[in-house]
């Protein structure tokens, strides 16, 4: 009898935390993908006014950026940009993209979006690359504004949902 | 005749990452990439041609993209003048579809064809001139030659001596307007190319603007100018000589006698303006000097 209460207890534990680990998971998600919003905006100032180097302009938004694990992620994408050894900037992108998917829970989705950066053409003035990015940015936008509408639909039925089944097994279990 | 510096590891870096392992680039000079043509990679004394590395559209990109760190965009003036310096001093010329607008050029677009000039100071180039430049007391001066005889490598050596000192002489304060970024070779300001101790670079600047803005702002003793030939260019020097500076300048022309031809410059060469002149040709060697003449003290030195 008390194995089964210690299941149950460990089942509604269990059920519990995994709905909260959910949540948990789905706006880390969100603030990752707010923080590369603001970031092309950022980027979309740097290009059309400053004319800065891409490197200083990574180097700036790292400076600027909130969320630590976008902060790091131009950190070092603005350090493989100044190393000595060349790639083409798209590859660096998708590859940096991809390091940081598993830290951001992010979805293929969200990397499909978020690569579109990588494949823009390189435009020969300011202005043009800022408007490209910015078609990216409200793409993101959009994205990332279906996903907060997910969460707040589905952050109480994880929650509780969680328990509830919890509680339901328990009760067939004992 | 001096000490060759080349850089050429800058030069790997800015290749297709397809043609690293696959090209040669010691001894180059120039490296030519045209879509749908092979690379072509030219020394002193040879062209050698890859024909396993044609050249695509993707290729140009790639290389301007490492080229202008990735920040093409940053690069729009330079792109419409033809070049784009790179470090190491390096020259990329591009061409591609001009737009032009109230008949000026607006922008280059589709660039499809690179033309990389590798970077070369011959340190210790102008030894052999410099007696003669202090004789006397220094004095404004023209370096003649056809084109691509080594006026601007004589001129940059000339340059780091003036600066630094040279013979017992006391180093003098030098301003160079580097028009082409061709004398000190700037990459973000910052000249690629030994320029002197005592040496300021104004970058990309016209020459009479920018002799205007030197005099103003850096005080120099001695103003150094690559390639003269318009009237604004002849203008500015005769504005700078009159505030003290001695000028040195390139000129293109095979002797005194047709630079005087010119009628930008016939009133230039005269014992009360550019009284010394150095002539150079490329008979024995690139920068081989003809003759140097004193317009002044009326003493012409041979085959020096």
């Amino acid at each position: 009898m008390i194995l089964r209460i210690m299941g149950a207890v460990f089942v509604l534990v269990g059920m519990t935390y995994a709905g909260v680990l959910a949540i948990y998971r789905m706006q880390v998600r969100l603030a990752c993908l707010q923080a590369f919003e603001t970031s092309f905006v950022f980027m979309q100032q740097e290009l059309q006014f400053a004319q800065i180097r891409m490197a200083q302009v990574c180097i700036h938004i790292a400076e600027a950026i909130q969320n630590q694990i976008v902060r790091e992620f131009y950190k070092e994408f603005a350090a493989q940009l100044q190393s000595k050894e060349k790639q083409k900037f798209s590859q660096l992108w998708i590859w940096k993209i991809r390091e940081c998917q598993k830290q951001a829970y992010l979805t293929a989705a969200d990397i499909t979006i978020l690569s579109e950066v990588g494949a823009i053409p390189f435009c020969l003035d300011g202005a043009a690359q800022a408007k490209m990015i910015g078609q990216v940015d409200e793409h993101l936008k959009r994205h990332t504004e279906a996903l907060r509408i997910q969460i707040e639909q589905k952050r109480k039925l994880y929650q509780y949902g969680g328990a509830i089944a919890g509680v339901f097994i328990v009760i067939l279990l004992l | 005749m001096g000490q060759i510096q080349h850089h050429i590891t800058e030069l790997y870096r800015i290749l297709p990452e397809r043609f690293r392992d696959r090209v040669n680039l010691q001894e180059s000079t120039e490296i030519r990439m045209r879509v749908r043509q092979p690379l072509i990679v030219e020394t002193n004394t040879k062209e050698y041609v890859y024909t396993d590395c044609i050249i695509q559209k993707e290729d140009i990109q790639e290389c301007l993209q490492y080229a202008s760190e990735y920040s093409i965009y940053a690069f729009q003036e330079n792109i419409r003048q033809g070049f784009l310096t790179i470090q190491g001093g390096h020259r990329i010329g591009v061409c591609g579809q001009v737009i032009i607008q109230n008949q000026k050029i607006q922008l280059q677009q589709n660039i499809s064809f690179l033309n990389i000039r590798v970077a070369h100071e011959i340190i210790g180039c102008a030894d052999e001139v410099m007696s003669f430049l202090y004789e006397g007391g220094l004095a404004h001066t023209l370096i003649l030659s056809p084109p691509g005889c080594g006026k601007t490598t004589i001129l940059r050596d000339i340059i780091v001596h003036l600066s630094n000192g040279w013979g017992g002489h006391a180093g003098k304060r030098v301003a160079v307007v580097d028009e082409r970024s061709e004398i000190a070779a700037c990459h973000q300001g910052v000249p690629q190319n030994q320029m002197g101790i005592r040496t300021d670079v104004i970058d990309n600047c016209p020459k009479a603007e920018g002799i205007r803005l030197l005099v103003r702002a850096m005080n120099p003793e001695i103003i150094a100018v690559d390639e003269i030939g318009t009237a604004q260019d002849a203008e500015a020097i005769v504005y700078s000589i009159r505030t003290g500076c001695v000028m040195i300048g390139t000129v293109h022309a095979e002797s005194v006698a047709q630079a005087q031809e010119n009628p930008m410059l016939h009133h230039l060469i005269s014992p009360s303006l550019f009284s010394k002149c150095i002539v150079l040709d490329d008979t024995k060697e690139k920068g081989h000097v003809q003759y140097c003449v004193d317009l002044k003290h009326k003493n012409r030195t041979e085959n020096i």
